[in-house]
């Protein structure tokens, strides 16, 4: 069921017919309980830039055309993306970690310490991903947005190309839990890890999409009309 | 030494010289080397050989119907005589090995005599992921941390099979990253803790 968001859309009637975006709500603090309130409402409440929200949303509503944005939006959708980072570092994956660490303790030692290693692996290579973005991709695009001269000649391109695949590892580990790990472990938490790890595979999908989608394709028309190269 | 090997290669230049190879290193007690499979039933007449080096360009369709068709039984090991520098993706990997055209005296020797020494041909598992030994082999080395070419080195194939074998192991388990590969090697015996490079 797509239909046409705009800013005078509903708040509540989104969430009941697109519950993802329950997550875009939390990582900007905003509150349930907001009755009627329309987006634009919501919006300005919050202080946060009306066509950054709205594109963050159409993203999860599964849309794909998205508005190029001005300046003033993308450094708001850039202020989700690290919200988001901290609710991924923070939250999510401690989450899986802890069910890990539980599941963990039904399963032959060798096994469990296996397992508990190629998800620490996991951690790394996606806390080494969020870094590249916070330390290197986002500074470049505020270069580009405050018409700075850019050190290097760093083209947006370039992150697209890097999006490493770490979704694979996730994947990997959701077949291991369900084809390889043994069916006589009877642990509950199996279950429990498998649906956090398909929450966020899909978040972190999300997450890509609006970089891909929203963030780059403004960058680019930002970087085509500036004076430095 | 193989009871009897076949060749099918359209080249009269190449079948000699593969069949000379073959003979003059005591490879094969019987040869028979024909330029096409239109002349298979003539020249098989009810034995079975134990080799086929076949140019991949005749193989029409899978190798297992190949197999069928030509009353080759799983026994019989395949393989591709390949002329040029690349080789399509979908040769590698159905093959039991590859011989490239630029192959010395002694790598071909060496192709043949792993496959009379190696173990018998593994039956091929229909589906599924139930990993070949073959399979096992490599992936029981890349978990440790070789390098392709280093895998290849030490099972005496080629590097392009390795590539493929390890194609066929993500296919089939679903797992591509060599971290997953190793807890799946652990999980199914096929390594042991202290194998494992960490």
């Amino acid at each position: 069921m797509i239909f046409k968001i705009n800013t005078n859309t509903k708040m509540a009637y989104l969430v009941i017919a697109y519950p993802n975006m329950i997550a875009v709500l939390e990582r900007l603090g905003i509150a349930f309980g907001f009755g009627d309130k329309s987006l634009q409402d919501i919006a300005i409440q919050y202080e946060i830039d009306t066509k950054a929200f709205l594109s963050i949303l159409l993203v999860f509503q599964g849309n794909k055309e998205y508005p190029l944005l001005s300046k003033e939006s993308i450094k708001e959708v850039i202020r989700f993306l690290r919200l988001s980072h901290l609710h991924f570092k923070e939250i999510q994956i401690p989450e899986i970690k802890d069910l890990i660490s539980l599941f963990a303790e039904s399963i032959p030692q060798k096994h469990a310490a296996m397992i508990i290693s190629f998800f620490k692996g996991y951690i790394e290579e996606v806390s080494e991903h969020f870094l590249y973005e916070e330390e290197t991709v986002f500074p470049y695009i505020d270069s580009v947005l405050r018409d700075m001269p850019r050190l290097k000649r760093y083209m947006i391109d370039d992150f697209e190309a890097h999006h490493t695949d770490i979704e694979q590892k996730l994947l990997d580990l959701k077949n291991i839990l369900i084809k390889y790990i043994p069916s006589d472990i009877n642990s509950p938490y199996r279950i429990s890890i498998l649906r956090h790890l398909i929450q966020l595979e899909e978040d972190l999908q999300y997450h890509s999409l609006i970089e891909n989608h929203v963030l780059i394709p403004s960058v680019k028309e930002i970087e085509n009309t500036s004076t430095y190269v | 030494m193989f009871k009897l090997i076949a060749i099918v290669e359209p080249s009269v230049l190449i079948r000699e010289g593969v069949s000379n190879l073959l003979l003059s290193n005591g490879l094969a007690q019987g040869l028979a080397s024909i330029e096409s499979f239109d002349d298979w039933n003539e020249l098989v007449r009810g034995r079975e050989p134990a080799l086929l080096i076949v140019n991949p360009s005749l193989v029409k369709e899978s190798l297992t119907k190949l197999r069928e068709r030509k009353n080759l039984g799983d026994k019989c090991f395949i393989l591709a005589l390949v002329y040029g520098y690349f080789v399509p993706s979908d040769i590698t990997g159905t093959f039991d090995d590859i011989i490239y055209i630029t192959d010395s005296k002694q790598v071909f020797c060496q192709k043949i005599t792993s496959l009379i020494k190696g173990k018998q041909r593994e039956q091929t598992a229909p589906e599924g992921d139930c990993l070949s030994e073959r399979e096992k082999d490599v992936l029981r080395l890349l978990v440790q941390g070789f390098a392709n070419k280093e895998v290849a080195e030490r099972l005496h194939i080629s590097p392009h099979t390795v590539i493929s074998h390890r194609k066929n192991i993500i296919e089939k388990t679903g797992i591509r990253s060599l971290a997953g590969l190793a807890v799946y090697a652990i999980l199914n015996n096929i390594s042991d803790m202290d194998d494992l490079q960490q």
